[in-house]
């Protein structure tokens, strides 16, 4: 993908969440997003997803300008998936209802387009068993997966994961982590925040280090991880790599 | 129930034991005969109840006279089933909308909703019947009484049905309403699909039983001489002088129809508790 954001700005009650933020990058396909907590890395990514609007600032995605009003929003986020921290499955419905619904509804696919395309996913990932239960019958990894593969259906340009992993017991941390790196091996792209540091070293392509709202560093997970000249972030690091 | 009431109340633990078929007890099934020995304990205490009250009238129940006017109850209470059913329709409408409406981003509409309710769920109904009927049916020039009785109810039971939808929708996480706008759902098609079918199953309970109180709260409208199931046995009681025996028919009457709908509440209160 090709991501040029300029100066995006997004306050929140006189707190810069954004901070002029600006970047440009090409040929990326997993982009990390890491950093402390209110560093604004999960605001820049629900900018990325049309749900929330910048004070100010210039996104263009492969090249499509990202536009703030409501009927282009909505045309952006069906071109984008999104996966969040709470997983957020509809709870009235069956695991594969909840994959089928917005392919029906939002995209216009026959309800047996969208079976198959839910079925594929779900023994792709070995989740067959589980494609008649409601989402509380299911345990949070299961949940997760299923929300990922809800959003991996959709075919989207880009897929955004909001720290999938953050709410989750850490024995199901692994096997939603290995969904995603099963989808990044299908070649989608993707754009995820995440505290998962052994994560980001291995799966991103190009990492951004964020803090208040600005990058503060951004390049390869090597040259982040790695010898980082930036004390900040290497304090941070080590911090998180501590235990 | 009963059993940790007595307990609460220092009544000494021991009765549970020497009279088993008088309490429940946690996790044990108790069997069909222990029930109905009870209900026929209770309906003999009331039975009790009732005789003394009238001994100590002294008052003799003649229903001849009553029988007479028999016809006239039945028609009454029918004219209160038909008044329940079309104001059932148009609260639900009323419900429906001011509950939606308490959301919307137009602001007089919100002050409209609000205030509706408020009035509407702070005054005696019996003062929102005389003010409908001499003021807004006067001067709207509707003389057809059924149909100011309708128009009454409705809007007295869609300001409870509109607090029971507001409440119903304001039970859905806003993450959901993220996750659908994230997916590319529109606002209708978020009610459609996401929104409704989980508020439906929320709300049936607590809108059977405002269900209940319409039928009862109808009785008010006798008072703008609807010739509704009250207004007749007050009629048949103008004209037998005989008032218990005009008015237990009636209590009798209501119960024929809050009763079965009281059960279908619970029924459903349990199967969506199970099902949540």
């Amino acid at each position: 993908m090709q991501l040029k954001i300029e100066n995006l700005t997004r306050n929140f009650n006189g707190q810069k969440a954004l901070d002029n933020l600006s970047i440009s990058l090409t040929n990326v396909t997993s982009l990390v997003l890491i950093g402390p907590s209110g560093s604004g890395k999960t605001t820049l990514l629900r900018v990325l997803a049309g749900l929330e609007t910048p004070d100010a600032g210039t996104i263009r995605i492969n090249q499509r300008p990202l536009l703030f009003d409501e009927a282009s929003l909505h045309s952006h986020r069906k071109r984008i998936g999104v996966v969040f921290q709470g997983y957020n499955l509809f709870p009235h419905l069956s695991a594969e209802e909840n994959i089928v619904l917005p392919l029906t509804k939002v995209h216009g696919l026959t309800r047996e387009e969208a079976m198959a395309r839910a079925h594929t996913l779900l023994s792709r990932f070995a989740l067959t068993g589980h494609k008649d239960k409601k989402p509380a019958q299911l345990s949070g990894g299961q949940q997760q997966r299923i929300a990922l593969c809800r959003t991996a259906a959709l075919k989207p340009e880009v897929m955004l994961l909001d720290e999938p992993t953050s709410a989750l017991d850490p024995e199901f941390t692994t096997e939603v982590l290995d969904l995603v790196h099963g989808l990044q091996k299908e070649g989608i792209e993707l754009i995820m925040v995440t505290h998962e540091m052994g994560f980001a070293a291995s799966a991103a392509d190009h990492v951004i280090f964020m803090d208040q709202g600005r990058i503060l560093a951004n390049g390869r997970p090597e040259e982040i991880f790695k010898n980082n000249p930036n004390t900040r972030i290497n304090a941070f690091i080590s911090k998180v790599l501590k235990y | 129930m009963i059993a940790r009431v007595l307990e609460k109340s220092g009544s000494p633990v021991n009765t549970r034991e020497t009279m088993p078929y008088l309490f429940l007890s946690d996790g044990k099934e108790v069997p069909g005969q222990v029930w109905g020995f009870n209900i026929g304990l209770v309906v003999l205490g009331i039975a009790w109840g009732v005789w003394a009250c009238f001994s100590a009238l002294g008052y003799d129940l003649v229903w001849e006279n009553v029988w007479h006017y028999r016809s006239n109850m039945i028609q009454g209470f029918f004219t209160t089933i038909a008044i329940t059913l079309v104001s059932l329709v148009l609260s639900l409408v009323i419900g429906l909308f001011f509950g939606l409406a308490q959301r919307s981003r137009v602001i007089m509409l919100r002050i409209l909703c609000r205030v509706y309710i408020e009035v509407v769920r702070g005054t005696p109904l019996l003062v929102q019947v005389l003010i409908f009927f001499y003021v807004v049916a006067h001067a709207a020039g509707i003389d057809n009484r059924f149909f100011v009785g309708v128009c009454i109810m409705s809007v007295f039971s869609g300001a409870y049905m509109a607090e029971i939808v507001r409440s119903g929708i304001e039970s859905i996480a806003p993450s959901q309403l993220e996750t659908a706008r994230s997916l590319g759902f529109t606002q209708v098609q978020t009610y459609r699909y996401i929104v409704f079918p989980q508020v439906i199953s929320r709300i049936l309970p607590p809108l059977t039983g405002q269900v209940a109180s319409l039928i009862k709260d109808s009785s008010l409208l006798s008072i703008i001489s609807i010739r509704e199931f009250t207004m007749a046995a007050r009629e048949v009681n103008a004209t037998t002088f005989s008032t218990l025996e005009s008015y237990i028919p009636l209590a009798i009457g209501y119960l024929l129809i809050t009763l079965p709908i009281s059960f279908i509440t619970s029924r459903m209160e349990k199967r969506y508790k199970h099902a949540a």
